[in-house]
C-alpha cells in the first residue's frame, strides 16, 4: 500500500441513506453500544472473562468510567488520535477484573495494533484484508468472503470489540471475543440489540480509502473520515448476507440493485442515444 | 446559498441524456411518493431563505399547488425563482409570475435541433419540447421578465464549427431580446454511454469557452459568468461567485440547501453518483481540500498548482473517475482559462493572485481554517491582513 507523507486532521461525517433510515437506525445503534457497554461490564464482575478491550467514541468513554467506579475493574484507556487536533474522539479501553493477572484477549491483533501504532498508521484494514484466507484480490480492490469478519468497518459507529487494528478478517481470537459477546448479550436480556448487531455485522459493505479520506458505506448510511493518506485508491469489499429493509437501492456496491435501471436501461433513452450517435 | 425546493422530486417530463439526477431516477421506485406543501413550508423557514423551485421539472406541479408556495414565499421573502427547462410554461403561468415575482431559469442548450440532446422519448416529441421552450422565453421577454439561461456544452450543440455558429447566431437572438446572463455549463458525465456519444475533448471544451468568451464582446448586455468569476477569483474576489469555486462539501453542499416534497433535507444532485438521495449532514468538511492541496497532481491532487486557492479543484460533482476525493475532470479546461485571464492582466499591467507573492500566505490561511473546520474567503483574508496592515501603521504613527 502506497502513502503519502501528509496527514488529515480528525474529523467523521455520516449521511444516512434516508430519514427513515436514520430514524430506525440511529436509535438501534445507541441501544446497541449500550448493549455491549452493559454486557461487558457484567461479563467480567460476573467473572465470565477476566479482561475485554473496546473500541468507543467521546461521551461512550466518560459513562464506562461512571458505571465502574463502584466496581472491581481496572480500566486502561488508548486515546486513539491526537490531543492537539479538533474532531472526533476514540479510546481503545480494556477493562480488566482487578484479581485478574492475565489477559485473555487476542495477542495477534494486539500485536497487529502495536505494529500499526510505532508506524503510526491510522488504520490497518487493508493490511488484514490482504492476509484474510480466501479473498480474491484485484489489483486495488479486496473482496473478502462472506464469513469475514466485519466488525472493525464499524469502529467510528459503534462499540466494537477488540483492540483497534486486526491480525486478519478471520482471525480465530477476534471471533471468539465477539462469540463470548454475543453469548452474553442474550443471557443477559438484550435479545433484540443482539439480533441488530449480528445483523449489523451481515450487511455489505464496502471501506475505500484515498487521499488520507476513507468512505465507508453501508446499506443504511455512508461516512467519511480521516485514514492513512494514498495516492490511489483502496478498496475492501464484503458481501454480506442480509440486507436491512430501511437500505437504500443504488447503482454500485454495497447498494442493492435494480436489475432495470429506469432510464439508462430504458428503450426511449437508448434511442436518443442513437439519435446523438 | 439557495434553498432547492423539490416538490416531485427528479420527477421530469423529459429526460435530458445526460442529466447528472439519472442516478437517481435509475434507482428510484416508481411509484410517485406524495408532496407535503405545509412540510416543505416548514423545513423551508428552518433554512430561513427564499427558495428556488426545482426539479426534475418544477413545473409539473398542479398550477394551483405552484400558486399556493408562490403567494406564500412572497409573503415570506419578497421574490420567488424556478429553474425550468421552458417547455410546460403557459400564459397562466406567465401570470403567476409577474404576481408573485417569480425569477425564472430556463435550461436549454440552444434552438432546434442543437437541443435534441434534451430528449424526450422520441424525436418529434423532443423537437416539439423544444419550441415550446423557445417560445416560452420568447413570451417571457416579451413580458418583461427576461429569464437567465443555462446551457450545458456537448458535441450535440458545439461539436463542431458550424455548431457553434449556430449557437452563436441564438446567443446573438437571445441578448437581443432581453436575456441578461447565461451560465455556461461543461458536461457532468454519469455513465461512459454518455461520454463516447456527447462529451467534448478538453481541447473542444477549451474553444468553445474561448468562443463564447470572445462572443460577449459582440452581445449588448449578454453576460456568461464564468468569465466574469475568473476574472474575479484572479483579481481576490471571491464574493459571490459560483459555489464550483467555493470549496464544497459533498456531504453537506452549503451553496444548496436540498428540500423534498416530503421535508426531507437533500443536497446538491450533482454529488450523487450512488443513485441515493442521502440526507444532509450535521457540520461541513474540507477533508476534500486539505486532501487535495497535499496530493500531487499525478495522482489526482492540486499539489502545487497556482490557480489552486481559486479554483480548489472545483465542483466535486465533476470529480476524475467520479470520486469526489479527486480533483475535478475538467482540470485543463479550467487551467487554461485561470492562463489566459492570468496574461490579458499581466498584459494589462495587474498581477494577478497566481502570480501575486501573497498567493502562498493565502494558500496557507485556507489550510488554517479547513483544518479548524471553517472555509474562508479570499477576500475576507485579504480584508483581515489590510485591516492589521492599517492598525500597525496607525500605531507605528503614533509612536
Amino acid at each position: 500500500m502506497q502513502q503519502l507523507a501528509y496527514n488529515i486532521p480528525g474529523f467523521k461525517t455520516i449521511a444516512w441513506v434516508s430519514d427513515a433510515a436514520e430514524n430506525v437506525w440511529a436509535t438501534r445503534f445507541v441501544k446497541v453500544d449500550n448493549a455491549i457497554i452493559d454486557t461487558t461490564i457484567r461479563m467480567i464482575t460476573d467473572s465470565k472473562c477476566r479482561s475485554f478491550i473496546l473500541i468507543v467514541e467521546g461521551a461512550m468513554y466518560f459513562k464506562i468510567l461512571d458505571r465502574i467506579k463502584e466496581l472491581p475493574i481496572d480500566l486502561e484507556v488508548v486515546f486513539l488520535g491526537k490531543k492537539t487536533e479538533t474532531g472526533p474522539v476514540f479510546y481503545e479501553i480494556r477493562l480488566t477484573h482487578q484479581l485478574s493477572v492475565t489477559s485473555e484477549n487476542s495477542s495477534c491483533c494486539i500485536v497487529a495494533t502495536r505494529r500499526a501504532r510505532q508506524h503510526s498508521q491510522k488504520e490497518q484494514i487493508w493490511q488484514a484484508a490482504l492476509t484474510t484466507h480466501g479473498i480474491v484480490q484485484e489489483e486495488e480492490l479486496i473482496k473478502l468472503p462472506e464469513t469475514s469478519d466485519s466488525s472493525v468497518f464499524f469502529q467510528k459507529l459503534i462499540v466494537t470489540v477488540g483492540p483497534q487494528h486486526r491480525c486478519c478478517l478471520d482471525c480465530s481470537n477476534q471471533r471468539k471475543q465477539i462469540d463470548l459477546l454475543f453469548e452474553n448479550m442474550e443471557s443477559y436480556g438484550f435479545v433484540e440489540e443482539l439480533n441488530w448487531l449480528q445483523e449489523i455485522y451481515s450487511w455489505p459493505v464496502e471501506w475505500s480509502v484515498m487521499h488520507g479520506i476513507c468512505e465507508l458505506r453501508t446499506p443504511v448510511v455512508k461516512l467519511a473520515y480521516d485514514t492513512d493518506a494514498t495516492p490511489i485508491a483502496y478498496t475492501v469489499q464484503l458481501d454480506g448476507s442480509s440486507y436491512p429493509i430501511e437500505g437504500a437501492s443504488g447503482k454500485r456496491f454495497p447498494y442493492r440493485k435494480k436489475s432495470f435501471l429506469r432510464v439508462s436501461d430504458s428503450k426511449s433513452f437508448k434511442a436518443g442515444l442513437q439519435h446523438g450517435s | 446559498m439557495g434553498v432547492e425546493v423539490r416538490p416531485l422530486g427528479v420527477k421530469c417530463n423529459i429526460a435530458c441524456q445526460y442529466c447528472y439526477q439519472h442516478p437517481q431516477r435509475d434507482v428510484e421506485d416508481s411509484t410517485q411518493k406524495p408532496y407535503d406543501i405545509e412540510k416543505m413550508k416548514k423545513a423551508i423557514l428552518q433554512e430561513g431563505k427564499d427558495f428556488t423551485l426545482f426539479g426534475g421539472e418544477a413545473l409539473m406541479v398542479p398550477i394551483e399547488d405552484l400558486e399556493k408556495l408562490w403567494a406564500w414565499g412572497l409573503q415570506q421573502f419578497g421574490q420567488n425563482s424556478i429553474q425550468t427547462n421552458g417547455s410546460l410554461i403557459t400564459q397562466a403561468h406567465i401570470a403567476l409570475f409577474k404576481k408573485y415575482k417569480v425569477s425564472v431559469g430556463v435550461s436549454i442548450d440552444g434552438p432546434k435541433a442543437l437541443n435534441d440532446v434534451r430528449w424526450a422519448g422520441s424525436l418529434e416529441r423532443t423537437r416539439k419540447m423544444t419550441q415550446q421552450s423557445e417560445d416560452a422565453i420568447t413570451k417571457l421577454c416579451d413580458e418583461g421578465l427576461q429569464p437567465s439561461i443555462i446551457i450545458t456544452l456537448h458535441r450535440g450543440n458545439v461539436g463542431t464549427a458550424e455548431k457553434r455558429h449556430q449557437m452563436g447566431e441564438w446567443i446573438k437572438q437571445l441578448d437581443r431580446m432581453g436575456v441578461r446572463s447565461a451560465r455556461l455549463h461543461l458536461m457532468e458525465v454519469e455513465s461512459e454511454s454518455i461520454r463516447a456519444v456527447y462529451h467534448l475533448s478538453e481541447q473542444q471544451n477549451i474553444d468553445t469557452l474561448l468562443f463564447f468568451h470572445q462572443l460577449e464582446d459582440e452581445l449588448h448586455q449578454l453576460k456568461f459568468d464564468i468569465f466574469r468569476e475568473i476574472r474575479n477569483l484572479m483579481s481576490a474576489d471571491d464574493h459571490g461567485v459560483s459555489c464550483v469555486w467555493t470549496g464544497c462539501d459533498p456531504y453537506t453542499t452549503s451553496a444548496v440547501r436540498g428540500v423534498e416534497g416530503n421535508g426531507q433535507r437533500s443536497n446538491c444532485g450533482r454529488t450523487n453518483k450512488e443513485g441515493i438521495d442521502f440526507v444532509k449532514s450535521g457540520l461541513p468538511t474540507y477533508a476534500r481540500y486539505l486532501a487535495l492541496y497535499n496530493t500531487p497532481q499525478e495522482n489526482g491532487g492540486c499539489k502545487g498548482c497556482r490557480f489552486f486557492a481559486m479554483c480548489k479543484g472545483h465542483c466535486p460533482g465533476t470529480s476524475l473517475v467520479g470520486d469526489w476525493r479527486n480533483r475535478t475532470e475538467h482540470c485543463k479546461v479550467w487551467k487554461s482559462l485561470f492562463q489566459i485571464t492570468e496574461d490579458q492582466m499581466v498584459a494589462e499591467g495587474k498581477t494577478p493572485l497566481s502570480t501575486h507573492p501573497i498567493r502562498s500566505f493565502i494558500e496557507a490561511k485556507l489550510v488554517e481554517g479547513w483544518s479548524n473546520g471553517i472555509n474562508p474567503s479570499i477576500k475576507m483574508l485579504l480584508t483581515k491582513v489590510a485591516l492589521q496592515q492599517k492598525q500597525q501603521s496607525h500605531a507605528t504613527a503614533s509612536v
